[in-house]
């Protein structure tokens, strides 16, 4: 696989800690999340994989993927992939280390540290599924189907994380060195696991709308 | 003159509302292009525009919101870009009455720009163009720039549209409830960086209906002398019982807003989502007749970050450009960046902002490497690394161009001469992408001698400038530091220059200071002294090293001595708490103690999360006071107020944990003492645990932090414990409360059956449960307290004992 290594912006690692427009920071927390930053960067292990299945069958709301690679109930994702023509299956981790540093700190008191390399590592592990993403995105143009479905995660919707096992097998989780536990919770903590619909169009899927429109993702909606 | 420009001097112009919204009550289906309409079905477009027309839109505007190549191409429609535009224009214009004024409506592109996102700020910039082309030749009076969340993206619409076009622009903007974008500009900001591009006309559109955007307006107006302008959307969006979108807010309601908006300074008003042509009319009858309100032209000089401001002026403090970032004569800075690792820019970045740089400067000085490339890379990292304005500072037009395109805000340009081939090179660069620039007074015949030909080459420079368009407070003027031990007669001009400068031309200064010593020993006592007459004469923004200790010290004393530091309250803030050791030491720390009570030191030592000093705070106060007065006197009522101000967001969680360290180590001072006297009082007890299955303890932690802070006894049973495990210690440890955590909706039900299990062997035990999936619906569901942060958990508990 190629680079992982995700870049991890600070703005975003403040806003994950809870930063608005009017809160005051100060130079020593300022200083304690570029330092977060610069370690997370020295520890993290990014690790990804992605797997692709040319075939997708849905009958009602039972889904099967490849030559019935996987298969799987969800009403949501009958919809995500109604019109796509091919399916990505992906995994992600930041490895170990960063929340092994965290619990440690926590148990040192350390906890202004702890709390916040924790944010950083939510960031990077998002960042690291982006620049995976990048990567099906080129893929997915070469082979003529250069419109991507949002990132959709066992738990969101009607999607049963009890998926989680079928899907780490699938993308050789544990040559990433992610498992899952019997709830079917991902470890380490900062990973993802995710389905992206391939197509040629736009997909009209949109994820349950709550009307935070400024924050949505959805940019084809009609709601200007 | 275009007709736009010369009403909006005398009227409010009304825009339309609803494009979106219209077509779609008119059958277009979510999810459909909107603008593929233009083509398909132009009637129904048209009896939009109509519709608007007959209720009074001064301005309506054709149906190319999402009609760049890149937005199309997510419906196959690319090819047809020119098609869709021209005819949406044609439609506009088919409707239009004579005095209707036609705006091309430009929305984002769905794509998110480096150097936050991915995509390629030239490539957003081809295809804005593009469209702007096709709108201008298609004949539309002026552009409308709607609904941009980031402001990177609004500058490649905006710069695109002013380069290729020379229609009129308006720029709206779109803000969360937070008043800032989604990408993090503020109102105050982004007008400042698009003002300096040359958006005629600058706004705020949708979100958060006409409260929550009068309110951006208003603050945009404290700034600014720029024309304004407004598109609320009627409320945030709901659901009716047949599951379709309504829009809340009655034309009536949103109209009631106009004449708090025309205060608030707009000279152009409209509608957005959910607005309607009734909406419209009742509008147009309101403000008829009603002038904008007259607009002074401010000439300040400011630069800006994607986030933050600096203004540089002789009534603010003397600012500091960091010059840290700049690889000449250090050779493992060069050796890095040739092999292409960009460590030392983020490092350097991260320090000087600490010292206190209020700009940085960037200068990527290699030999042999991409210098477009290597600025391209070094602003962006300087970017993520910190929030202030950068200054770019390069030779090299490709690596400036590479740099104003990745700046998101408002750069200095680093620098121009007064030689024809640097201005002719600089300024159009400066102009196009909205850039103060740094005049250097030298030209063709090198550094000239005295202060008044200096003057003479400033003068070139601002009439120059002002010929591209670039107005004063957009140009800064350098004088040039010599090298005192080679020219010590030269040294007074540098300073004389900077006087008259300011009298004749009224520009902001900068200098680079440290070359005054080049060549002799001891240069900080050089460098100082310099800076100190340089300041006197009306310097503004050092180019200088902010880690320099002498430096920065020599500054703060600089800016107090001529008033710029208003009550030395910055020069007291730096130096008040060290000691001056001409005193005895006893008397100034009698004095101190003296002055404040030990209580009320605690309580801002918890405030302001100062772990170093709390033990000396504490062991002062026992002297006076019992450990139970020092608690519920100081250290509680000091993690209260840091409770309220993370609730009213004043604090992020940082700041709450800090504050936590500096309780916890209060604690371990004084529980040993408690006890002794046994006098320990608990606020109640509790149990945590992460339920079973579950393995995300983050959350859990923070709140047991919290409680134990404010007086709880907590017993923490950790994470992926079972049902028995949790009940069985709450009973044999007589708890009061449990409080539960889960992340996932696998492990959630865990929540249920707990608290009805306590329901049968433990009725007076309180359950409060928290995690990212559970809802107070759910709590109430099962029987249990809901709270969704820390500082409330903490209330909720306090209520339930």
């Amino acid at each position: 696989m190629e680079q992982l290594n995700p870049t991890i912006s600070k703005p975003e690692v403040k806003r994950q800690l809870g930063y608005q427009e009017h809160t005051v920071s100060n130079p020593q927390i300022e200083e304690l999340i570029t330092e977060a930053i610069n370690e997370a960067q020295e520890i993290i292990k990014p690790r990804g994989n992605y797997l692709r299945f040319e075939n997708i069958t849905i009958q009602a709301d039972k889904l099967s993927l490849g030559q019935n690679d996987l298969s799987f109930y969800s009403q949501d994702i009958a919809e995500l992939l109604a019109n796509q023509k091919q399916v990505v299956i992906l995994a992600v981790t930041i490895g170990p280390q960063l929340e092994e540093r965290v619990n440690q700190l926590f148990a040192d008191d350390q906890l202004t540290k702890a709390t916040i390399l924790d944010a950083v590592g939510s960031i990077a592990v998002e960042e690291t599924a982006n620049k995976l993403q990048t990567q099906i995105e080129a893929e997915a143009e070469e082979i003529g189907l250069p419109s991507l479905t949002m990132r959709y995660s066992p738990g969101y919707g009607d999607l049963d994380l009890d998926i989680q096992p079928q899907l780490l097998k699938l993308v050789q989780g544990q040559e990433l060195g992610i498992k899952c536990n019997d709830s079917f919770l991902l470890i380490p903590q900062k990973s993802i696991t995710a389905l992206i619909g391939l197509g040629t169009e736009e997909s009209t899927v949109q994820p349950q709308c709550d009307f935070d429109c400024a924050n949505c993702d959805y940019d084809t909606c009609i709601y200007k | 003159m275009n007709r736009f420009l010369e009403r909006l001097e005398e009227e409010i112009l009304v825009l339309d509302g609803a494009m979106g919204t219209e077509l779609h009550n008119k059958g277009l289906e979510v999810g459909e292009c909107p603008e593929k309409l233009n083509l398909d079905q132009p009637e129904i477009v048209q009896s939009v525009h109509q519709s608007y027309v007959e209720a009074g839109s001064d301005i309506i505007q054709t149906n190319t919101f999402g009609g760049t190549r890149i937005k199309l191409n997510e419906y196959d429609l690319g090819n047809q870009v020119k098609e869709i535009n021209t005819q949406a224009v044609k439609l506009a214009q088919g409707a239009a009455k004579e005095d209707t004024l036609v705006a091309a409506s430009m929305g984002p592109t769905g794509k998110l720009i480096e150097p936050m996102g991915d995509f390629p700020f030239q490539a957003a910039y081809t295809a804005f163009a593009e469209q702007a082309q096709i709108l201008e030749a298609a004949g539309v009076d002026l552009i409308n720039i709607e609904t941009m969340t980031d402001l990177q993206e609004a500058r490649a619409a905006l710069i695109a549209v002013k380069e290729t076009t020379d229609l009129p622009v308006i720029c709206h903007l779109t803000y969360e409830d937070s008043l800032k974008t989604m990408t993090g500009t503020d109102p105050v900001t982004a007008i400042e960086v698009l003002d300096a591009i040359g958006a005629d006309v600058i706004g705020a559109n949708c979100s958060m209906g006409p409260e929550g955007l009068l309110e951006v307006i208003q603050k945009m107006n404290q700034d600014t002398s720029a024309r304004l302008s407004v598109e609320p959307n009627a409320g945030l969006p709901e659901l009716d019982e047949n599951n379709e979108t309504i829009f809340p807010m009655q034309a009536q309601e949103m109209v009631s807003y106009a004449p708090q908006f025309i205060a608030a300074g707009i000279n152009v008003i409209g509608g957005c989502c959910g607005s309607t042509p009734e909406y419209i009319r009742q509008l147009q009858d309101k403000v008829k007749g009603l002038k904008p309100q007259p607009k002074e032209k401010d000439s300040t000089t400011v630069l800006a970050s994607r986030s933050q401001r600096v203004t540089i002026s002789d009534q603010h403090p003397t600012r500091m450009i960091g010059e840290r970032i700049n690889p000449s004569g250090r050779d493992k800075f060069s050796e890095q960046l040739k092999n292409g690792s960009l460590e030392l820019v983020s490092t350097e970045a991260s320090k000087q902002a600490q010292a206190g740089a209020d700009i940085l400067d960037v200068n990527m000085g290699v030999p042999e490497v991409d210098q477009a490339q290597l600025m391209k890379q070094a602003v962006t990292t300087v970017q993520n690394a910190t929030d202030l304005p950068i200054t770019i500072d390069t030779t090299n037009q490709e690596a400036l161009e590479a740099g104003l395109q990745n700046v998101v805000g408002k750069p200095l340009i680093n620098s121009v001469t007064g030689e024809d081939s640097s201005l002719n090179k600089v300024l159009p660069l400066a102009k196009k992408y909205g850039a103060a620039v740094l005049g250097l007074t030298l030209d063709e015949d090198g550094i000239p001698d005295t202060a008044q030909q200096r003057l003479e080459v400033a003068k070139k420079i601002v009439a120059t400038a002002e010929d591209y368009g670039i107005s004063k407070e957009n140009i800064l003027i350098d004088t040039l530091t010599l090298a005192a031990s080679a020219e010590q007669e030269k040294v007074l001009e540098t300073i004389k220059a900077i006087r008259l400068i300011k009298e004749e031309l009224g520009l902001a200064t900068v200098l680079g200071v440290s070359n005054i010593s080049y060549g002799l020993p001891e240069r900080h006592q050089v460098n100082t002294s310099f800076l100190a007459m340089a300041i006197e004469a009306g310097l503004n923004a050092p180019i200088m090293d902010p880690t320099d200790e002498n430096m920065k010290s020599a500054l703060l004393a600089s800016d107090f001595l001529v008033n710029r530091d208003p009550a030395g309250s910055r020069y007291l803030d730096e130096f008040a708490g060290q000691e001056d050791n001409s005193k005895p030491e006893e008397t100034t720390t009698a004095q101190e103690d003296e002055s404040q009570d030990p209580l009320d030191k605690i309580h801002a030592t918890v405030l302001n999360g100062d772990q170093e000093n709390i033990l000396n705070h504490i062991e002062l106060a026992l002297e006076n006071y019992p450990a139970l007065d020092i608690i519920n006197e100081g250290l509680i009522p000091g993690i209260k107020e840091v409770g309220d101000k993370y609730d009213e967001g004043t604090y992020f969680l940082p700041q709450l944990m800090m504050a936590a360290e500096v309780m916890k180590k209060a604690f371990s001072k004084l529980r040993p003492i408690l006890e002794e006297q046994q006098s320990q009082e608990s606020a109640g007890k509790i149990i945590m645990a992460t339920v079973k299955g579950d393995v995300h303890d983050i959350g859990k932690n923070i709140v047991k932090v919290m409680l134990e802070n404010n007086g709880f006894a907590i017993v923490d049973l950790g994470k992926d414990v079972s049902n028995d495990q949790i009940i069985s210690s709450a009973l044999d440890e007589n708890a009061d409360i449990i409080c539960l955590s889960a992340l996932m909706t696998t492990t959630m039900p865990r929540m249920k059956e707990i608290t009805q299990k306590l329901k049968e062997v433990g009725p007076d035990i309180k359950v409060m449960v928290g995690g990212a999936v559970v809802t107070e619906e759910y709590a109430n569901n099962i029987g249990a307290h809901y709270s969704d942060n820390a500082v409330q958990a903490v209330k909720k508990a306090q209520k339930l004992v």
